[in-house]
């Protein structure tokens, strides 16, 4: 076997392995309380995954995951396109907006509680605080450092503002606006289910969160898992959206010496 | 937590005397002195110390607007902050709070490092080892750790060691995922120079993978050190463990916004100093390294 | 002939109208503010254009070559004097000028495909459909040669063919005026003359008004009608040198003519020269050098 037939083989081999593992030694003595058999957990995912709690659950979470995502995605590249074509307002609200970056926006999250109320109004908004800034301050970067060439060009060629805005600064900023949105989207899950696990009555975080007190530990690893999942099929949902929109920069850097 | 790129040197400047800049009413008609004075304003308007305070003053503004207007308990005003600041800060209760959450994150960020960073090193240098923990550590990654307090609340209950155990969790994959890239990034022009000055494998090891890895763990690090901070916060909110989340907690649900506050921005402060400290850190790493530059979008 | 053609002789050819000329600096002067001190890149630049002119402009390295371009194009205000584009003062870039920038690589949008960068300029234009846009733009892209590469990235193709990508752009738009900057320096040699061919076919098929700025002076000379050199510091007209070559350039005929040899030693001795020289030149109000210049000081 050729070196690279043999490390692929590794590579799929040890995480199938290692499930394995978990599947059989599950069976036997060797589970603990708070790590329970695989089967167990997979029986309790099924039953309550596919699809008693779809409605129930997973759609409320996912609805504050999506619909703060999209806001902070909409309102980051409006102020940050805003904000990159005026450098001097940029450069007077830049430290404000650095310290709003830093905020940590888990700590923020029980004042939403108490400012709003326990509501899906209320996740939407946390989830838009914490994934705003990542957003909004790569697309300014993005905006403000567009290349002189580029610039000079469409000047020189007097192409219309809007179609500046559309066809020439957001692409060019693309590359930074894309790396932004995928920051925000880790950010947003988090968030969403912290909130969730604080005070809720329901999502999945709710659901993990009632398992805890009930000290129903298949449950919560069933709730764990999902999450998991959710967040991987939503980051290469990502990476499809992004090897899409930035082709061309792959493309582009792929020819880097010629 | 996605890095900026560094400023960018401004150009030449285009002779643009200050009194042609749109100035006040005293420009062009009154006296010398007016327009000296208006041009000096101009001058002292255009200073960082200045539009820095005025950013402030407006702040502070739009705070006690805010606050004034929403006026349901979920923070305070500024006034109310600033005489809560004091009150709060000067108790003991405060600094152990803080000495709570700074330890759980100091610790558990070095037994992140003296984890993530070997199995990072040794991720990156073999390629066995690679392809067998590539899809695992993936899968796991993707995990956020969050996700696992309930767990540890069950298991050791909301106790320090509860949470040094999340940050752990949660800070050794940026430091393991940027320790594998040092490791793998190593000029191949550097290495083959090595090889043909026949370097020992400790030479090689010191003079070669060293600084290349320690610029990727730099950044690493400071990427882990804002995640610990979070992870720590978060916990001590979801579990009630003690620390300053815990006192944001108690401070909102209790009626007593202002206490709330005053943790909140402990928390926002802290948030600031880790991140500035680590990125300076993370800069004299890279001093030596201008290729890592290209990096900063990871 | 070392003159520029006076406003008499230039009455009297059949094709010129006593009108103003195309393109008019008029005393322009730029300076930079550089820590409180004002650093003046140049001074008293006057040249006059008539129609259909190809001029190139040489000067050696940072003598503002460049700047001066970017005033001309409009892309920068001067500090002093005027621009005018048949007679009117310029405020901007001005309608029907074409730039084309030497970083083609930055110049073109890797976003966009070769004939999506041709077509963006002219969407400025409302009266054309998409369709009349396509159909300009493949014309302009087959006046180049590059009717293949339509379809592809900017990116994909080599570093010639990216410039003839960017001058199809110009092309499209139907200008009247036509600038350089160094546009054959990032390419190599074989695919520069090339270029050199199909810029010149061009313009003087389109009936263009061009400058060109190089610091290749056997190009500056083969290319165009006249040369002006720039130099000293800060930076002038420093020299004017008519290019009497026949019309129908030859890179391997025109090249061996004891005439363009004449002409290139003038264009490289006037470059070197007024590197040397300590300061401005004196010139009269054509840009023609005084007697004194012209009898020998330019070897100081």
């Amino acid at each position: 076997m050729t070196r690279k037939v043999s490390l692929r083989v590794v590579e799929v081999g040890v995480p199938v392995g290692l499930v394995a593992l978990w599947w059989f030694l599950s069976d036997t003595d060797f589970t603990s309380y708070y790590f329970p058999a695989l089967r167990d957990i997979w029986a309790s995912f099924r039953a309550t995954w596919l699809f008693a709690r779809v409605g129930s659950d997973v759609v409320p979470t996912m609805a504050g995951i999506c619909l703060g995502y999209v806001i902070s995605v909409v309102l980051g590249v409006t102020l940050g396109v805003i904000l990159g074509s005026f450098p001097r307002l940029n450069e007077f609200v830049n430290p404000l907006l650095e310290f709003l970056r830093a905020l940590p926006a888990i700590a923020a999250v029980p004042i939403f509680i108490v400012l709003i109320g326990v509501s899906l109004r209320m996740e939407v908004a946390v989830v838009t605080f914490a994934a705003l800034w990542p957003i909004l301050l790569n697309v300014s970067d993005a905006v403000a450092g567009v290349d002189p060439v580029v610039r000079d060009t469409s000047r020189s060629y007097r192409i219309r503002s809007f179609d500046r805005l559309v066809r020439v600064t957001l692409p060019s900023a693309s590359p930074q606006i894309v790396a932004g949105m995928r920051v925000a989207l880790t950010q947003s899950i988090i968030i969403i289910i912290v909130s969730e696990l604080i005070v809720s009555a329901r999502g999945i975080g709710h659901y993990i969160q009632t398992a805890q007190w009930n000290f129903d530990i298949t449950a919560m690893w069933s709730g764990m898992i999902l999450i998991g999942l959710i967040g991987f099929v939503l980051s290469k949902l990502f990476q499809v959206f992004e090897y899409k929109v930035l082709a061309w920069h792959r493309g582009l850097h792929g020819k880097a010496q010629r | 937590m996605v890095d900026r790129p560094e400023a960018r040197a401004s150009s030449a400047v285009k002779v643009d005397p200050i009194a042609n800049h749109a100035a006040g009413p005293g420009d062009g008609g009154g006296g010398a002195t007016v327009a000296g004075i208006a041009s000096g304003w101009q001058l002292r308007a255009d200073s960082l110390v200045v539009r820095r305070g005025a950013l402030l003053i407006a702040s502070l503004l739009m705070w006690q607007i805010a606050a004034v207007a929403i006026d349901n308990g979920a923070f305070p005003t500024v006034t109310h902050f600033a005489t809560a600041v004091g009150e709060v800060v000067s108790t003991p209760a405060y600094w152990v709070s803080l000495g709570q959450t700074v330890a759980a994150w100091a610790i558990g960020l070095c037994a992140a490092v003296l984890v993530g960073v070997p199995i990072g090193l040794l991720i990156g240098l073999n390629a066995v080892v690679d392809h067998a923990t590539r899809v695992t550590v993936a899968a796991l990654q993707a995990i956020p750790s969050i996700v696992l307090v309930p767990l540890m609340v069950l298991i050791y209950g909301t106790t320090l060691q509860m949470k040094i155990i999340l940050v752990f969790i949660a800070a050794s994959w940026p430091l393991l995922m940027q320790s594998s890239y040092g490791a793998r990034e190593v000029d191949h022009l550097a290495k083959e120079t090595a090889r043909s000055y026949r370097l020992s494998r400790v030479d090689q090891a010191r003079y070669l993978y060293l600084p290349s890895a320690s610029a990727f763990v730099a950044t690493g690090l400071r990427i882990a050190a804002t995640i610990a901070l979070l992870v720590t916060i978060g916990s001590e909110i979801v579990t009630s463990a003690p620390g300053i989340g815990l006192q944001i907690q108690l401070g909102e649900s209790n009626g007593q916004p202002d206490r709330a506050f005053v943790y909140f921005v402990t928390a926002s402060l802290l948030g600031l100093l880790i991140a500035s400290a680590f990125r300076r850190i993370e800069r004299l790493a890279l001093f030596w390294h201008p290729a890592h530059r290209a990096r900063q979008g990871r | 002939m070392n003159n520029a053609l006076s406003s008499e002789e230039r009455a009297h050819l059949s094709d010129r109208a006593v009108a103003p000329p195309k393109i008019r600096v008029d005393g322009l002067a730029m300076s930079y503010a550089a820590r409180n001190a004002a650093r003046t890149v140049l001074e008293n630049v006057h040249i006059d254009i008539p129609a259909r002119q190809f001029i190139s402009i040489v000067g050696h390295s940072g003598a503002g070559k460049t700047t001066l371009l970017r005033c001309i194009s409009g892309l920068e205000r001067s500090t002093a004097g005027s621009v005018r584009f048949d007679g009117k003062e310029i405020s901007g870039p001005p309608e029907k000028l074409a730039l084309i920038f030497q970083d083609y690589g930055r110049s073109l949008f890797p976003w966009l495909r070769v004939l999506a960068n041709v077509t963006l300029p002219l969407r400025a234009d409302k009266k054309l459909t998409a369709k009349q846009r396509a159909a300009t733009a493949e014309a302009a892209l087959e006046a180049v040669g590059l009717s293949d590469a339509v379809h592809q990235y900017p990116w994909q193709l080599s570093g010639g063919m990216q410039q003839r990508v960017a001058i199809a752009r110009a092309l499209a738009c139907e200008p009247e005026v036509l600038l350089m900057d160094e546009p054959f320096a990032s390419v190599d040699a074989q695919t520069r003359s090339d270029l050199e061919d199909l810029v010149l076919g061009i313009c003087r098929r389109y009936r263009m008004t061009t400058i060109l700025v190089t610091h290749d002076v056997d190009e500056s000379v083969y290319m165009s009608d006249r040369v002006v050199v720039l130099g000293g510091r800060p930076t002038t007209v420093a020299e004017l040198i008519d290019v009497d070559l026949p019309a129908d350039r030859d890179q391997v005929t025109t090249k061996s003519l004891p005439e363009f040899i004449a002409l290139r030693t003038r264009v490289l001795q006037a470059v070197r020269s007024v590197r040397r020289a300590s300061g401005p030149p004196v010139r009269d109000a054509q840009g023609r050098p005084t007697a004194s210049e012209r009898n020998g000081d330019a070897g100081a």
